[in-house]
């Protein structure tokens, strides 16, 4: 449990870290329309595409390469959304049987295909979100999210959202350790000391949200409040990233028609 | 229950999406309206909550397993619906971009499932009328349970629609929702329970909070309209009973497949015992649609059962506040 905590800690300010790479120097939202075209190409291949969708990871591998990002923790925030898709998928090699292919005296069928193809499109639609978000950050992430139209109390809220969930991690880890020091043991806790602590922490941040929103008040007027960073141009190598990932996806995806 | 990019088609995508986006702009127009000082605080902190929450296991008795807080029904408690369906909406897109639970093209049913199902249909509809305006402790735990329940349900009837939709798995949906459902009726009885006693403590801690908090985030939080609750439930439960009897499946049913092992043929050709052939009477007498067959029948089915409902809750019913007499009258 501890360890999850801490995971989720170090994840936290591992996307903080500040990097230099081409990648990360481009604007964010030129980031975030590749990323779309991306996705939407990959999940617009059929599932038992396999050639389309193996060509395809050639993008999250560029982006890896050009951002100078860590493999390992990428693949390991992939893997980590797995389950779920191969829980739904495991049927497919059971009720779809249909042959269509022999590799080494061994028969592969229609269902065999489809799964690996989730599979595949699962570990490569979290990469490249992954990498979105390793190479901008996401307070970077949503100013300029909130600059391509979305609402600014949506984008404030996420990111107070953001702000403060590494602050009550922190104090929950800090209860933890005095509920397990008290126990002397770790593991689940039971569900009537779980309610006192989780209910201990619910009160403690509704008191922090009215300090806040008298801070707020205070400083801002009571407005919805505006998160700002050194403002980023809009410039001509984010324009050539565009048009340049646009069209190697959309030949990506026109080579697997071919085939 | 998150929905990676992997398990949708880009138009089930899109069309989710296209959903969830009027539903936050619907939300954000009216947070905008109301807006006071304390609105963004409290759902950024509470969000916040919801998070470190997660991270905090509690043991499910008997099980040897774990579970931890979803927090849907818990923030539509504390906030109202529209602020926790922002509040949720904000949750999804974090744990879609910092732990990979659930896709960025997948968002908008993600949006659907979890945060629209629990605080723009289940709340309003299930667990104010049940919690009631006083909100004693043994309704509001009974609406916690029941709305964890039920928001579960439609949510993971609705990942199994939109998977289906988008063709990616080989089962067929009835049995995908005979999967489905089971799992997440005992997750939302564990995650309900857990929901009660958390608001059961803070209720027992800060007794105002829970009252003053809805009047400090959405202004616009009214008392439910029981009529308009039952409205919705008889116009789903028709739809329902329209629809379920076209994909019904011509197979026999569990006792009729065990009947078919035991006698070897559909209709056993043995002479009916005397009680048998009393209870054949009985049937056919009572029977309001013998033989019923198609959409029709499951209408009405569903109409009287709705009908039913409806009079065995106005007969139950807690005596609803009246208006106070005018003085000098």
């Amino acid at each position: 449990m501890g360890d999850k905590l801490l995971g989720a800690l170090r994840r936290l300010s591992l996307i903080e870290t500040p990097q230099h790479s081409p990648l990360h120097s481009l604007d964010g939202r030129a980031k975030i329309a590749v990323t779309l075209l991306y996705l939407v190409a990959l999940l617009s291949l059929p599932l038992d595409s396999l050639a389309g969708i193996i060509l395809m990871s050639l993008v999250p591998i560029a982006g890896w390469a050009v951002g100078r990002l860590r493999g390992r923790t990428i693949l390991r925030w992939a893997l980590l959304s797995l389950p779920f898709t191969v829980a739904v998928g495991a049927f497919n090699p059971l009720l779809d049987r249909e042959p269509v292919a022999e590799v080494a005296g061994v028969t592969l069928t229609h269902g065999w295909i489809t799964l690996c193809g989730l599979i595949l499109r699962g570990v490569l639609s979290v990469s490249v979100v992954v990498e979105l978000v390793l190479s901008t950050g996401v307070y970077r992430l949503c100013v300029d999210a909130g600059r391509l139209g979305v609402p600014a109390v949506v984008v404030a809220l996420v990111l107070m959202v953001y702000r403060y969930m590494r602050l009550l991690m922190g104090e929950v880890l800090t209860l933890r350790m005095a509920v397990d020091a008290r126990r002397q043991r770790r593991g689940a806790l039971p569900m009537r000391v779980w309610a006192r602590v989780v209910g201990v922490l619910l009160i403690g941040s509704v008191r922090r949200a009215r300090w806040v929103g008298m801070a707020l008040e205070a400083r801002a007027g009571g407005g919805v409040p505006r998160f700002r960073l050194p403002a980023t141009k809009w410039r001509t190598t984010d324009t050539l990233f565009v048009v340049f990932s646009a069209v190697v996806i959309t030949l990506l995806r026109f080579v697997d028609c071919c085939l | 229950m998150h929905m990676s990019d992997a398990l949708v088609s880009p138009a089930v995508a899109v069309t989710a999406g296209a959903v969830a986006v009027a539903l936050v702009a619907t939300a954000a127009v009216r947070l905008k309206r109301e807006y006071t000082p304390h609105t963004l605080p409290m759902m950024g902190v509470l969000g916040a909550f919801v998070f470190a929450a997660q991270m905090l296991n509690f043991a499910i008795p008997g099980t040897g397993s774990s579970g931890h807080l979803v927090g849907g029904v818990l923030l539509a408690a504390m906030l109202g619906p529209w602020a926790a369906f922002l509040t949720l909406t904000a949750v999804l897109t974090l744990q879609c971009l910092l732990f990979a639970d659930g896709g960025l093209m997948a968002l908008g049913c993600n949006i659907l499932n979890m945060a629209a199902v629990s605080c723009l249909v289940v709340y309003p509809l299930l667990f104010r009328p049940v919690a009631g305006p006083a909100m004693s402790f043994g309704r509001m735990s009974l609406a916690a349970v029941v709305s964890c329940v039920m928001a579960l349900l439609l949510g993971s009837a609705a990942v199994t629609l939109e998977t289906e939709m988008s063709g990616v798995t080989a089962l067929p949906t009835p049995t995908f929702l005979g999967f489905m459902l089971p799992i997440h009726m005992v997750i939302g009885l564990v995650e309900g329970v857990a929901t009660a006693l958390v608001l059961g403590v803070v209720r027992r801690a800060e007794p105002a909070m829970l009252e003053t908090l809805s009047r400090d985030v959405e202004t616009t939080a009214r008392p439910a309209r029981p009529v308009m609750t039952l409205a919705v439930v008889a116009v789903v439960a028709v739809a329902c009973a329209a629809w379920i009897p076209t994909v019904a499946s011509e197979w026999p049913d569990g006792l009729e497949w065990s009947l078919l092992r035991t006698a070897e043929t559909e209709n056993p050709s043995a002479e009916p015992s005397a009680m048998s052939a009393a209870a054949a009477s009985v049937v056919s007498a009572t029977a309001l649609l013998p033989d019923y067959k198609g959409a029709l029948a499951g209408v009405i089915g569903a109409l009287i059962l709705v009908t039913v409902a409806f009079v065995v809750a106005w007969a139950v019913r807690s005596p609803w506040p009246r208006r106070r007499k005018r003085d000098g009258r």
